[in-house]
């Protein structure tokens, strides 16, 4: 059976029935979505590969009480953002990744992501030449209040219509909107501010 | 000391810089120099999103049609430069009486100041407004950031955003705006998913026991779907009166330890009124403590033996009491045989590791 030409749908009602192909099929289709929006939240690519985990064995296991009325991607967000919030809440960390994007997959990605920072022995001349435009939307992004940062993650990421975004991190629409503006003015003043 | 590092965006990085890129995208970049921008974007795809988002920025700048100005749009702005220009009125002294020749400057001191007062408030008045009135119709205000998202992300309504096209045709300062924020919102949807390490599926799938979701999917589709909208509408429900903030929690605490703040001082009240002693309450509350559990205990005990199973099984009892011991034997070896399957039961599914969707009857085997 060919589950990639399934609705999200179809294939959770197959491994409701215990096709083991199903859930594999529903990993390959949300496991990058859910990683990235996790690994940009708590910003250590080992940590997120747990949480990422956890977020799918919970969300798994609990398939019988998915309602098809709503979107799958929606519901399984919802599981990883609220486990995500609640291990940052725990947790409070804040901690930068250094040495780029947790989870860059090669070198051209994790130098995409890395952050330069000067360390005493550059010239300001040489701290902003050697900084590349994807460090800098990662390190600004990391520099957001977390649902700040679940909001512009979930809107431009991973595309969800603002409606979405308000279902998955179950605040009203006028929330998500506040939220968003925010987190992009945060980010434009940071993006400005360094490369001023 | 460390050899520096090489800077990962410039010309001794191997890829091109910002600016180039930015160019290439504008068409701006031709020959020599454009085949080789070509070539590294084949091999490079950081390159090649953000070439992507210039090109994406460049074609919703470009999709903003030219408009014209609305109305008389040079005589609106010539009547505000005749505004500008317009002389100032002449001052108009206040008639001030002297009485002697001593006394003729002061008052004409006097008369002067009160004069600039007075006229330098009339022509405040009377100068014209400096606000432009902005192209595309009285009242229109400067674009907000959040009404600039939402425009570029084409959120706003039809007859909205033929406002702010309008605006925007004659407002350099809210297109540069636009601009801007077109730029960030382009690189943040450059920003690339990222993966997890291989082997992530497999090392979920070795967690989720793929059976047992099946058996509790199944025994969910069995229930009603009435009960199963109830149960989601009830937990809904009890979900909306969990407090979310601080304050919402302290407030629930509070409402919580109301009945017991109260009935603590009902007992406070009580103790110390001089008639009633402590001790007088606690004896109080003892036999009503246990006047109610005797109530209960009697009322359980009622139901189980004032009815006709009960009867029956009293029945059953003294009839077996005097069977013979053959049968006295059978039933205790067969009660002692079903203890025994019991407890390897238990055993094998509480204390022994099981695989992954075996079940009791499995156990057994």
């Amino acid at each position: 059976m060919d589950y990639a030409s399934l609705d999200d749908r179809e294939v959770v009602a197959l491994a409701c029935k215990g096709r083991e192909a199903a859930f594999r099929e529903l990993l390959s289709r949300y496991e990058r979505p859910v990683f990235s929006l996790v690994v940009r939240m708590v910003r250590d690519a080992t940590l997120a590969e747990d949480l990422a985990q956890e977020a799918f064995i919970k969300a798994f296991h609990a398939l019988g009480s998915y309602d098809p009325r709503f979107r799958f991607s929606s519901w399984l967000f919802k599981i990883a953002n609220n486990l995500t919030i609640d291990h940052l809440r725990k947790k409070q960390l804040d901690t930068v990744s250094m040495h780029g994007a947790p989870g860059a997959q090669g070198e051209e990605e994790e130098a995409r992501s890395r952050i330069v920072l000067a360390d005493g022995r550059e010239t300001p001349e040489e701290y902003t030449a050697n900084r590349e435009l994807g460090g800098r939307i990662e390190a600004a992004i990391s520099r957001l209040r977390p649902e700040y940062r679940t909001a512009i993650l979930l809107r431009h990421v991973e595309g969800h219509s603002y409606e979405e975004v308000a279902e998955i991190m179950e605040v009203p629409l006028g929330t998500v909107k506040t939220y968003i503006h925010r987190g992009r003015h945060e980010l434009k003043d940071l993006l400005a501010g360094v490369a001023a | 000391m460390p050899a520096p590092r090489p800077p990962s965006h410039g010309p001794t990085s191997g890829h091109p810089s910002g600016e180039r890129l930015e160019a290439f995208a504008a068409g701006e970049v031709h020959g020599a120099m454009a085949r080789e921008v070509e070539g590294h974007l084949a091999g490079c795809a950081r390159c090649r999103a953000e070439v992507e988002g210039w090109t994406l920025l460049f074609g919703d700048l470009a999709s903003l049609p030219e408009r014209g100005p609305s109305g008389d749009f040079v005589g609106r702005v010539m009547a505000e430069i005749e505004g500008l220009t317009q002389p100032e009125p002449a001052r108009r002294p206040l008639p001030v009486p002297t009485h002697a020749s001593g006394l003729k400057g002061l008052a004409d001191r006097v008369r002067d100041g009160a004069g600039d007062l007075l006229w330098g408030g009339v022509r405040a008045l009377r100068r014209p407004r400096a606000a432009p009135a902005a192209p595309g119709g009285a009242g229109t205000r400067h674009l907000t950031p959040a009404g600039i998202q939402d425009f570029i992300e084409g959120q706003l309504a039809a007859r909205t955003e033929v406002r702010v096209l309008d605006h925007l045709a004659g407002c350099p300062d809210c297109s540069n705006q636009v601009e801007g924020w077109s730029v960030v919102l382009a690189r943040l949807d450059a920003l690339p998913r990222l993966a997890p390490r291989p082997g992530f599926a497999d090392a979920v799938m070795a967690r989720v026991e793929v059976q047992a979701v099946a058996a509790v999917a199944a025994r969910q589709a069995r229930a009603p779907a009435w009960a199963a909208a109830l149960g989601s509408r009830v937990l809904a429900g009890a979900s909306r009166l969990v407090p979310v903030t601080r304050r919402g929690w302290v407030a629930a605490g509070t409402l919580m330890a109301m009945p017991t703040v109260g009935l603590l001082a009902l007992v406070a009240a009580v103790v110390t009124n001089p008639v009633v002693g402590f001790g007088d309450l606690v004896t109080f509350l003892g036999w009503r403590v246990t006047d109610a559990l005797g109530g209960l205990a009697a009322g359980t005990l009622a139901l189980f033996t004032e009815t006709r199973l009960a009867a029956a099984l009293w029945q059953a009892l003294f009839a077996f009491v005097q069977a013979s011991p053959l049968a006295l034997s059978l039933f205790f070896l067969l009660t002692m045989g079903t203890v025994a399957a019991a407890a390897v039961v238990v055993y094998r599914n509480l204390y022994r590791p099981h695989e992954a969707g075996e079940t009791h009857v499995q156990a057994l085997s």
